[in-house]
């Protein structure tokens, strides 16, 4: 399926009912300290960042996220650390509740040492949330038939894993992620393994609409920097997709042409 | 002291007493201050809409859930 002739680099991200300018969501976890995780938000010039559903700390309560992002950002609750379909419902609806927000990245993982998605609970979960009314961003694995069944189920935008999450790998099949941009309608965000800029721009490069990170910005050596770096890297992979990228060849094609040239 | 026995519910997965009451006053009783935005409550795996903590009853033996947002990825 061709793309549609449009990716300028400035064009919108559109998810749900939602406009976006920037095509980068960051997490709000792992940072040194809050004023650095502020100062990241505002150098990736995101629009949305992710938060966590835990259960109140009352010698906590002081401390609360919502009041430190204020209304600057718009706040995707994430389902994070659920194992079963069950669990992230019950989280998608509290976050619902406590945020007056019907959307939801929905993770329901698998595996405490991998986090990869377990698949079947994620189907179930993004389906009853879909029909219970939530905007379902499921986070899940770079399989195509699994994000068709997401799409089919009415998600607003897929997550297919660049590689497992906080490792910094990158993306690491590449092949995947075109087939699902070309196979997929919604809007296709790449969600973890990100480790630097580069790998953000490679996967606006292969078509993707954006990206979703937070270890590679949290735990660099300067997070303010590597926020910066990653929206440029963004806006690099989007700007290069549009300008749609010279096939690959296995030989040299001369950039200078041989008609004037000398002879001896 | 099981959290079956009369007078107990489980809050966050720890035993508290419960005179009985409404959830509203179990925000209070936990020392939270209900106005404040941001926190949500389920009991017994339902969510409590906010509109319906002064009327929903907690009874001994009920699990109660109360969340707010963190920080997450």
């Amino acid at each position: 399926m061709p793309m549609e002739e449009k990716k300028t680099g400035n064009d919108p991200l559109i998810i749900g009912d939602r406009t976006f300018n920037s095509r980068l969501i960051l997490g709000t976890s792992r940072y040194p300290n809050q004023q650095v995780l502020l100062d990241a938000l505002e150098s990736s010039g995101t629009e949305m960042v992710t938060v966590s559903v835990r259960r109140i700390s009352i010698a906590r309560e002081g401390e609360s996220l919502l009041d430190l992002l204020g209304d600057s950002y718009h706040l995707l609750p994430n389902t994070a650390g659920c194992y079963t379909a069950c669990d992230a419902v019950l989280t998608a609806q509290l976050a619902r509740e406590a945020l007056e927000t019907n959307w939801v990245k929905v993770e329901v993982i698998g595996d405490d040492e991998t986090l990869f998605p377990d698949v079947e609970q994620l189907l179930i979960a993004a389906e009853e949330l879909v029909k219970d009314g939530f905007t379902v961003l499921p986070y899940c694995n770079d399989d195509p038939i699994t994000c068709r069944k997401l799409e089919d189920i009415g998600c607003a935008a897929i997550m297919p894993l660049g590689a497992p999450i906080g490792s910094g790998m990158g993306i690491r099949n590449p092949y995947n992620l075109r087939i699902i941009r070309e196979q997929c309608r919604i809007p296709v965000i790449v969600d973890a393994g990100v480790g630097t800029a580069s790998d953000a721009a490679l996967a606006l490069e292969l078509g993707c609409d954006g990206i979703l990170l937070n270890t590679a910005v949290a735990q660099a050596r300067n997070p303010v920097a590597m926020a910066r770096a990653m929206k440029l890297g963004v806006e690099a992979g989007r700007t290069a997709f549009g300008a749609g990228r010279i096939p690959k060849k296995l030989y040299a094609t001369a950039s200078t042409t041989f008609e004037g040239m000398i002879e001896l | 002291m099981s959290e079956e026995s009369p007078g107990n519910i489980v809050v966050n997965g720890a035993l508290s007493s419960w005179a009985g009451g409404v959830v509203l006053d179990l925000l209070h009783h936990e020392g939270l201050n209900p106005g404040r935005k941001g926190f949500a409550v389920a009991l017994n795996g339902q969510v409590v809409s906010r509109k319906d903590w002064p009327v929903c009853q907690v009874s001994a033996g009920d699990k109660v859930e109360i969340v707010t947002m963190y920080k997450g990825g």
